[in-house]
């Protein structure tokens, strides 16, 4: 069965720990990854694109020595081998430009302020999740631990 | 300042000799002596021939300013006398017995060899007094404008302190439990689990408590496959063994039970290291209140006899982690002592180092240096901290002893921006001077503190 992943990037290690560890509810459905900077996330999206396994989702900090996590997630959103990967921002300090920015260049799909809420960080997971493994085209029922029923079903309808 | 520097093209000595050398127009003032008053009759014209007087003015709101000061080879009466109106402006008085001698409106003029009129004997005069009292004016007008730039300065800092102290005081009880409680709970939670230890796990608690993760995000990656080629362990334990950073050898005592073992063995490190971060997080939060609570005020509590190289000692062991990856330079002199607050002078230190190593670090700066320098001139103890980092871009140059201008935006580390507005504040305290030099590759901060 192909793999799923999360990657995860924060150039402060504690708080990517952190991350990780909240997310930890996935673990026996999908792979978490850490990477503290946006280069180290591209090396590794590569490399899980080769092994033909799936980046479902990448949470990233903005303010990053080197490439700015808007940046990284605008480069995802025109890379044409991760269309459905869906992207967080999940940030402690973003100026009204860096959030503009991130809506329409990056296409973000959730905007998540630093601190954040652990409930509220899953329940964002879990949502775009389920959009992903329906607009892949996977089957959701191997995957019913990682969605979100209502958003499941709200597609579901849409789609007829 | 005076006159005289729009006379030379004017024979001064001329015209006294032609106009001011009769002993009939003389006068004749003691200290105190009222010359003319404000609005009253004058249509005179006095050179003062020795001793000074002030000019002072009363506007309608009854404020009374000093308008002009004049001294030896000077004209009072100007306005007056040119002007037509014979009547003065201001109330000038004798700041010092004065001798001066006059002429009045009715004077002829004095015959020279140009055939010269009246006014043009008198021109210079009128224009170099007039100059002469506006750049007096225009000096008032800067002076007053610095000194509010100044007050506006103060009350800035001072309104920043009251609301940093405030602050301050609020965050410290808060943060001063959670470090406590953190440090109690890590402490108990080590004593209970040593006592319940029976397969060793307690050594990861501790390994953790004491590093913390110290391996990178691709280490661990590397290190995961690593484990996975030699047990069969899957990406999920494989990655939790590997986060913990045990070596080979240090899981040699565990082989037998690596497999079924791995995740405890990740739940107590995982235990150990998240108290590591609790305490990294909260010593770093109360190192924050520190600095923002000197901010706000004024600390007492010098020490006399102060090793001021003590103090930067002091402050390198506390940047010790930073300093590991950047190349040190210590070349301290030998100095007289100071009379300060060793904690305040540890502050100014750690700052500037702290700001250089972070510059040099964030910007990748091949073989990173650091030099820290400490010498004794004359009454002054000079220190040069200089690193090789990428300079202060020259718009930034300005701004940096600004209070909230940072580069620093996120994370643990510590950005108020107040850094150096507090190394400045304390340098001056201390009478002392500080200043910077900048450009890539070479910055350069030089303080001086006078000895007591």
């Amino acid at each position: 069965m192909e793999k799923l992943y999360i990657i995860c990037v924060d150039d402060q290690r504690e708080v990517l720990s952190t991350i990780a560890k909240d997310l930890a509810v996935f673990e026996n459905d999908l792979i978490i990854e850490e990477c503290e900077s946006a280069t180290e996330a591209e090396e590794l999206i590569d490399e899980i694109d080769s092994e033909g396994d799936f980046v479902a989702l990448i949470i990233s900090d903005h303010v990053m020595p080197g490439k700015s996590g808007v940046d990284f997630l605008s480069d995802v959103n025109k890379d044409e081998r991760f269309p459905n990967t869906q992207k967080i921002l999940l940030t402690g300090l973003a100026t009204h430009q860096d959030t503009i920015e991130a809506i329409n260049s990056a296409s973000i799909n959730q905007y998540l302020e630093k601190p954040w809420n652990k409930e509220e960080l899953i329940k964002s997971v879990k949502k775009l999740l389920t959009r992903f493994i329906l607009k892949t085209g996977l089957d959701y029922q191997k995957y019913l631990p990682l969605t979100d029923q209502e958003t499941l079903f709200e597609i579901l309808k849409k789609q007829g | 300042m005076s006159s005289k520097r729009f006379l030379q093209s004017v024979d001064l000595d001329w015209l006294k000799e032609a106009y001011f050398s009769n002993p009939e127009q003389r006068r004749s003032l003691k200290k105190g002596d009222v010359l003319m008053k404000q609005g009253e009759k004058n249509d005179k014209l006095y050179l003062i021939l020795s001793g000074s007087l002030v000019a002072h003015l009363t506007n309608e709101e009854g404020n009374n300013f000093e308008v002009f000061r004049s001294t030896t080879d000077m004209f009072v009466g100007v306005y007056s006398f040119f002007s037509k109106t014979f009547s003065s402006y201001a109330t000038i008085l004798a700041e010092e017995d004065s001798e001066l001698a006059f002429i009045d409106s009715h004077q002829d003029v004095v015959e020279d060899d140009e055939c010269r009129t009246f006014v043009e004997h008198f021109m210079p005069i009128v224009v170099s007094e007039i100059s002469a009292r506006q750049l007096m004016a225009q000096r008032v007008a800067m002076e007053k404008e610095n000194t509010l730039k100044k007050l506006l300065q103060t009350e800035k800092m001072a309104t920043l302190g009251q609301m940093a102290a405030g602050l301050a005081h609020e965050l410290n009880n808060a943060i001063g439990v959670l470090q406590r409680k953190t440090e109690w709970l890590s402490e108990e939670i080590s004593e209970y689990l040593n006592e319940k230890d029976t397969k060793g796990m307690f050594s990861f608690f501790k390994i953790g408590l004491k590093k913390g993760q110290f391996l990178s995000s691709s280490d661990v990656r590397k290190r995961q496959k690593e484990l996975q080629s030699k047990y069969p362990l899957d990406n999920n334990l494989a990655k939790k063994l590997a986060k913990t950073g045990l070596t080979d050898d240090e899981l040699l005592p565990f082989k037998e039970e690596i497999l079924e073992g791995a995740e405890r063995m990740n739940y107590y490190w995982e235990i150990g290291s998240t108290f590591h971060d609790m305490l990294l997080a909260s010593n770093h939060a109360v190192h924050v209140v520190k600095s923002v609570k000197q901010l706000g005020v004024a600390n007492v509590g010098k020490t006399e006899d102060l090793d001021l190289n003590e103090s930067i000692k002091e402050a390198l062991s506390l940047l010790k982690s930073i300093l590991r990856r950047v190349d040190l330079k210590l070349e301290l002199g030998e100095l007289k002592t100071i009379s300060a607050n060793s904690g305040e002078l540890v502050q100014i230190w750690l700052n500037i180092i702290k700001n250089g190593c972070e510059s040099m670090l964030n910007s990748n700066t091949v073989s990173p240096t650091i030099l820290v320098k400490s010498t004794m001139k004359g009454r002054w103890i000079n220190v040069i901290i200089e690193d090789n980092g990428p300079g202060i871009p020259d718009d930034l140059k300005d701004k940096i002893f600004q209070p909230s201008f940072t580069t620093k935006k996120d994370g643990l580390s510590f950005g108020l921006g107040l850094g150096l507005a507090i190394v400045q504040r304390l340098v001056e305290n201390y009478s002392g001077k500080i200043g910077v030099e900048s450009r890539p590759g070479k910055t350069t901060f030089k303080i001086k503190l006078p000895v007591s």
